[in-house]
């Protein structure tokens, strides 16, 4: 039974990365753009770890380790931020925070 | 593990669709946990049990949960599903959508134009430790460190999946600043996100005094 070629896991790490590009250029809703950078932040986690195994080294889980430690404090602030938006607008429109105003 | 891998994958692919395309954000959500679990199975067959413990854990138990509890606070009624299908018109997301696969096509070229490699997840058929050394050479800044070459020489993975242990040790061995800099990264994020909850409070007082 072959292994499988690391080309195809950061194939679909490359995949992964660009359906949430996708999302984050697409999506108006503040959550959604949230959801598409966690897919984004987890894709980058996959090539880590693709690329550790493909090495045998215990590197690319370190890196997996701190990617995730990261995105926990992003998701954290982030949703703090989107509370305030919606306590501020009234809705979860990414363009209604589009005007800079003390 | 091959067939694993690219059933798991498929899954992960479609099912990040779907979070990208629905309406309703709930829906999303838990695509979005069937995207991670995915993931967490690719993970396994690449050999990072650890790492796919960690996902299941953190992604799909920990950020997928807090977003849970930020669409149920800001409830999102049928209304707003309605206002995401008026966003959602093709004019909208064709041209994002074209140049992300331009960009695919090009990440792909490079891919398959490269040398094929030694296949992941493979037990025993590998020569880890002399892929590890010969390659770790190239990098002029790492191995001058004696110590992560003596690592590397304690720690050659015996099967195929990295034992978690050699993550532990590397993770507070010469990766230990890194350690510092997370915890002092998630210090701040939770102070941050204290003070941006903390002012909605003072902010409504203000409101209700305007």
């Amino acid at each position: 039974m072959p292994g499988i070629p690391p080309e195809h896991a950061i194939l679909l790490a490359a995949v992964l990365f660009l359906l949430g590009l996708t999302g984050v250029l697409v999506r108006r809703n503040v959550i959604f753009i949230l959801m598409s950078i966690e897919v984004m932040i987890n894709a980058s986690g996959l090539a880590f770890i693709t690329a550790g195994a493909a090495w045998g080294q215990p590197d690319g889980q370190v890196m997996f380790i701190f990617i995730l430690s990261m995105a926990a404090a992003e998701v954290s602030v982030g949703l703090a931020l989107v509370l305030r938006m919606y306590h501020c607008f009234k809705t979860l429109d990414a363009d209604a925070a589009s005007k800079m105003r003390g | 593990m091959n067939v694993i891998f690219y059933i798991s994958s498929a899954i992960a692919v479609l099912a990040t669709i779907l979070v990208i395309t629905r309406a309703n954000a709930v829906h999303a959500l838990l695509y979005l946990v069937v995207s991670l679990l995915a993931v967490a199975m690719v993970f396994f067959t690449l050999g990072a049990p650890f790492a796919a413990a960690l996902e299941v854990v953190v992604y799909a138990g920990a950020i997928v949960v807090l977003l849970v509890f930020v669409v149920m606070m800001l409830n999102q009624g049928p209304v707003s599903i309605s206002q995401e299908r008026a966003w959602l018109r093709p004019r909208i997301w064709i041209g994002p959508g074209i140049l992300s696969l331009i960009l695919l096509g090009e990440l792909a070229y490079v891919l398959v134009g490269q040398p094929a490699s030694q296949a992941v997840g493979q037990p025993a058929s590998r020569p880890v430790s002399q892929l590890g050394r010969s390659d770790r050479s190239d990098e002029s800044d790492k191995s001058d460190q004696s110590d992560i070459s003596d690592r590397s020489d304690s720690l050659k993975p015996q099967a195929s999946s990295l034992k978690p242990k050699a993550v532990g040790l590397a993770l507070f061995g010469p990766y230990v600043i890194g350690v510092e800099l997370a915890s002092l990264l998630l210090l701040a994020g939770l102070v941050a996100a204290f003070h941006l909850g903390k002012q909605e409070d003072s902010e409504k007082e203000k409101g209700g005094a305007r």
